[in-house]
């Protein structure tokens, strides 16, 4: 298992947060009556404790990919509506800056909604485990990239439900 | 920004989605105006959950109305408005979660989680880093 330079790891976060600035800025706040404008990722030193942290996300994200693909591949129709959600996991990733191997692979059901089904139990299994990682994380930007893939995984959940009755 | 200034932000932003939840529930037809109604409901429960943890007298009062960036005439665009308080408020919240600690950062992600699911629902795509554009 291969933990990247923290440098890198945190040139990865800003890269992330400064693309979410650009767009949040855009646009006036209004609606919500709040700064909703997004700062750049720290660069103090990460604490040694969420190194764990960020190896435990990326391992999770790296399966969710594992699992997206598989589904892919087995039910090439389903490739329009699961690229994007395939695509936001990798953005996920990169975001963690950590390298980690490909799990061992797996077969998707064989069914097509029980296929659907597996990944959004995988993305509920994901979601509850990114909510535990931001009680385990220390650096308040870390936490707050940790805070926006677990609202983005529990989304999956609904945009999987969605997809699912369209077929 | 220290957690009270989290927190006070939330309390607005939830204010102003209380207020917009208002418009869009007046533009839907019945299927689409219970939902409105139940996450009206819903960010009503989070602004008075966060607002007891500001010191008495200091959360934010709501304003008489707020402005929208763009106009709400129908079931399409209360739909937009309803996608977009939501995903604004994830931003908020993450906000939240980064200044504070235990059961209130642990409150905080779970308010974001549910603010990007309720996007979803309305229609919004979802976002690997979900925000308001």
């Amino acid at each position: 298992m291969d933990l990247t330079p923290p440098l890198n790891r945190r040139r990865l976060l800003q890269h992330c947060a400064g693309a979410t600035l650009a767009v949040a800025a855009a646009g006036t706040l209004a609606a919500c009556g709040a700064d909703t404008s997004i700062p750049e990722a720290s660069t103090t030193n990460m604490p040694a404790g969420d190194d764990l942290v960020y190896l435990d996300v990326a391992t999770s994200e790296r399966h969710l990919i594992a699992r997206y693909t598989e589904t892919i591949a087995a039910f090439a129709q389903l490739a329009p509506s699961l690229e994007p959600l395939l695509r936001q996991h990798e953005e996920h990733l990169a975001a963690t800056g950590v390298q980690v191997p490909d799990p061992p692979t797996q077969t998707p059901p064989s069914g097509l909604r029980a296929a659907l089904g597996a990944l959004r139990q995988a993305e509920l299994t994901a979601a509850v485990e990114r909510r535990a990682s931001c009680l385990l994380a220390d650096e308040p930007e870390f936490v707050r990239t940790l805070t926006f893939i677990a609202a983005s995984e529990a989304s999956h959940i609904a945009a999987l439900r969605s997809i699912g009755q369209g077929q | 920004m220290n957690v009270e200034e989290a927190r006070a932000a939330a309390v607005a932003g939830e204010d102003a989605a209380i207020y917009a939840y208002g418009v869009i529930s007046a533009m839907l037809g019945n299927t689409e105006r219970r939902r409105a109604l139940l996450a009206l409901r819903a960010h009503q429960s989070w602004r008075d959950r966060v607002a007891a943890l500001l010191p008495a007298g200091t959360a934010p009062t709501p304003a008489i109305a707020y402005d929208f960036p763009f106009q709400v005439t129908n079931d399409e665009e209360a739909d937009l408005l309803a996608q977009l308080v939501e995903n604004r408020l994830v931003v908020v919240y993450a906000d939240l979660a980064a200044a504070a600690s235990g059961d209130g950062r642990a409150d905080a992600v779970l308010a974001a989680s549910e603010c990007a699911t309720r996007a979803v629902v309305w229609g919004a795509p979802s976002q690997a880093f979900p925000h308001g554009s």
